[in-house]
């Protein structure tokens, strides 16, 4: 199907991926217990420091309820002040562009969106946002909620490890998230996209020859060290309008590979993190599998639908290299289908081509790795999302053998499965009364025209923004006041419902002292529990979602002639 | 609980030790089960925490993360710190050069607007725009590469593919000086290979073949007539 160096230039941007991740979880394990790392000369001064500002004692023990509302906070106050600077921009600095102020709806959407890790964009960044609210305003969200996810992930898990209901300091974690992780990797990635072609300036504009003669303006900026963070981050939000599509934030094909690479980074690491914090390495593999499992199920699909559009097969046209609608010229269609793979499934919601021409197999493939958020899923929240899978599998399979569900020594009682209930429905109600909305009013298809496709472009809006994933399906008119305001509040609920959900799980967890093997407890670092894992997630989400994916991308596939 | 599940004994056995369970007891755990420890009390975060790692967050992540990287740009990678290096689509209707593919922004860089086809994978548009494209290119009653007539997802792909480069062989030889041969010539000297042989696919650069092209040509073509019945839109 694949050309053979497609299958190598596939295998070795994955293969490698992975076994950076896999280095980075370790590493992370030990950064979030507090072991030595190499980094530590000269980041323990630091955080030193940071805390002497913030007048914080990391030491201190928090219960979750006291992590949550530290991070609701912290996440509130950064939202307003983004909110503000985007609803201002007019009046403000650094504006060569001349950018006027936000209306107050699209500046809540935008400000939701980089708060939320979701990064949609209603707005188009050459015109819409100036330097300042790019760089003091939404860049410092990409890191901030990066942190987020990661601190949310790191407390969930402490809960399998302690018994006094403590999950860790909130201040202690987002610190050592930002300056043990986040900016170290993200100046390497910056470093490595700089010396690789990608424009790094203070400047707006430059200018190109036109082949005619004289010159055109080309909006340019410092993209590397954004779309460093954009990716590492799983945040997504382009630079430009046309994100990693467009020539100067991706400039050839072994740029979009490093960029491919930066998102599997935090996106993988997670369940080696895992294992290495539950002193039970082993552990880390049913989750990897389950992930790789279905991921590369979808990257093979992908491949699959993406390989030709047989409803163009009368106009004489040949597509020898592929589907090439709304795709670029310098990466093979393998490799933007990669990248989008990659980027949609960790839920990065960067885009290297255009979504809404993709052939409707590929939209609903892409469409289902939102509706599961797990494999791998965002920033620490993905991980925190299969986590809760896999207790709501072990619980429902604990009951159907006659065993006390129990995971890693930690009985599985209502508390914990109140929340992941929690968690698991806010997703489908987040996208499905919307939609509902949208639909009935009318308001769906002014926005995004009729039919099946109208339909999915304004489904795959609104799940995109549930999972917090941010790449959009267009042509959609979506910068109106109804989609601005709908939509950043589904990005909050689709992220601080599972993030709350997630912070009480662990401290449920945490309360519980723990219980040692008996024979009686299910094995769960082996194949079996896996394949069981895998099930449970993919019959789980096509109960909740199936029906609006048949009314959607599968109606327009079957509308084919 | 543990009565209902079915290995009461084994419970028993493996409980926790009995000196956590009387600490518990004494700290008032809840109805649901012995040994559990309580939450610790919730408390909202002071201010100070809240505002000085926003105000930290922005000074270093915002202002300084980028303004040392634009200087360190400066140093390390002076001739693309600009992005006036990477090649951009342009309009290019000139029937004796090569064309570049359509796009649905005008090849505007500053449109600022992401060029999402207005129609999609199965939409009657898409059929008849392909038609369009094919028409408007000249390429009736021949084999078209589809790269050659779709949209990019930037609208500022200045690149091709092989393919699409060798089908506009005819017409740019009719209308300059150059011989078919030569042309293929030229086409296939200026094919970008894959980096190490799998990175990429091979693809051709419109805008340098055509500076090539325009070496090459002496100055009466770029006059040539019959362009606009040729051009693209």
């Amino acid at each position: 199907m694949l050309p053979t160096s497609s299958v190598v230039d596939v295998l070795f941007t994955l293969g490698l991926g992975l076994l950076l991740a896999r280095w980075l979880g370790i590493y992370m394990a030990k950064v979030y217990t507090d072991r030595p790392t190499a980094l530590d000369a000269v980041a323990d001064p630091v955080d030193r420091l940071v805390y002497r500002v913030l007048g914080v004692d990391p030491r201190r023990q928090m219960g979750w309820k006291e992590y949550a509302g530290a991070l609701l906070v912290v996440n509130a106050v950064a939202l307003v002040f983004v909110f503000v600077l985007l609803f201002e921009q007019g009046s403000l600095p650094l504006n060569s562009w001349h950018v006027p102020g936000m209306t107050w709806d699209l500046a809540f959407h935008t400000s939701s969106a980089f708060t939320t890790n979701t990064d949609y964009q209603h707005y188009a960044p050459e015109t819409q946002a100036s330097l300042l609210s790019s760089l003091l305003g939404l860049q410092v969200l990409m890191f901030l909620s990066a942190a987020s996810g990661l601190v949310v992930l790191v407390a969930f898990v402490r809960g399998f490890l302690r018994k006094d209901g403590t999950v860790g300091n909130f201040w202690a974690d987002l610190v050592r998230s930002l300056t043990r992780v986040l900016v170290p990797l993200s100046v390497v990635g910056a470093l490595v996209l700089l010396l690789a072609g990608v424009p790094e300036t203070l400047a707006q504009s430059t200018q190109h020859a036109l082949l005619g003669g004289g010159f055109e303006f080309v909006p340019t900026g410092p993209v590397a060290s954004w779309e460093s963070i954009e990716m590492i981050g799983s945040n997504g939000g382009g630079y430009f309008a046309a994100n990693a599509g467009a020539p100067l934030q991706n400039p050839s094909a072994f740029t979009n590979m490093v960029l491919i690479v930066m998102m599997m980074l935090l996106t993988f690491a997670p369940p080696f993190l895992f294992g290495r914090m539950v002193k039970r390495p082993n552990e880390a593999y049913p989750h990897i599998g389950a992930i790789l499992i279905i991921f590369v199920t979808a990257l093979l699909l992908l491949f699959f639908f993406e390989g030709s559009n047989s409803f163009l097969s009368g106009t004489g046209v040949t597509q020898t290299g592929g589907y090439f609608v709304g795709a670029e010229s310098r990466f093979s269609l393998s490799e933007s289908v990669l990248f989008q793979g990659v980027s949609v499934y960790g839920n990065v919601g960067a885009t290297s081509m255009s979504l809404g021409s993709l052939t409707p197999g590929a939209q609903s493939v892409l469409l289902w790795g939102m509706f599961l958020q797990c494999a791998p899923g965002g920033v620490g929240t993905g991980f925190g999302t299969l986590l809760i899978n896999a207790l709501l599998a072990i619980f429902v399979g604990g009951l159907m053998v006659g065993r006390t569900p129990e995971y890693l020594g930690k009985k599985i009682g209502p508390a914990q499965v109140k929340w992941a209930i929690v968690q698991l429905l806010s997703h489908p109600l987040a996208i499905l009364l919307p939609l509902a909305v949208a639909a009935a009013s009318g308001l769906g298809k002014v926005a995004a025209g009729p039919g099946s496709h109208g339909f999915t472009v304004v489904m795959y809006e609104f799940v995109s923004e549930s999972a917090n994933n941010g790449s959009g399906m267009g042509p959609i008119a979506d910068g109106t006041p109804f989609f601005n305001v709908v939509g950043g509040l589904i990005m909050l609920v689709g992220r601080f419902v599972p993030i709350i959900a997630m912070l009480a799980i662990g401290g449920a967890l945490a309360r519980q002292p723990a219980i040692p093997a008996s024979p009686g407890t299910l094995k769960t670092s082996s194949a079996t529990f896996t394949l069981y894992l895998v099930g449970f997630v993919i019959i789980v989400t096509g109960l909740l979602f199936l029906p609006i994916l048949a009314m959607g991308p599968f109606s327009q596939g079957v509308a084919w002639p | 609980m543990s009565g209902r599940t079915g290995a009461p004994t084994r419970e028993r056995r493996h409980a926790p030790e009995p000196r956590e369970i009387s600490a518990d007891l004494s700290s008032g755990g809840e109805p649901e089960g012995t040994g559990l420890a309580s939450d610790p009390p919730f408390r909202w975060p002071s201010a100070r925490p809240v505002v000085t790692l926003l105000v930290l967050s922005v000074i270093l992540l915002g202002v300084a993360y980028p303004y040392v990287f634009s200087e360190v740009a400066e140093y390390v990678a002076p001739s693309t710190a600009t992005g006036a290096n990477i090649t951009l689509g342009q309009n290019i209707t000139n029937p004796a050069l090569f064309w570049m593919r359509p796009s649905l922004i005008d090849y505007q860089p500053f449109s600022g607007a992401g060029s999402e086809a207005p129609y999609g994978p199965t939409d009657p548009a898409l059929y008849n725009e392909t038609l369009r494209y094919i028409q408007q290119y000249g390429l009736t009653n021949v084999s078209v590469p589809l790269n050659l007539v779709s949209p990019s997802e930037s609208g500022l792909d200045p690149d091709i593919t092989p393919e699409a480069a060798l089908v506009q062989i005819p017409r740019v030889a009719h209308f300059s000086n150059l011989t078919q041969g030569a042309l293929l010539q030229l086409v296939n000297a200026s094919i970008v290979q894959p980096v190490a042989g799998f990175i990429g696919p091979a693809y051709i650069d419109v805008i340098s073949l055509d500076r090539t092209l325009l070496a090459l040509e002496n100055a009466s073509v770029l006059t040539a007539s019959g362009a606009t019945a040729l051009s693209p839109r």
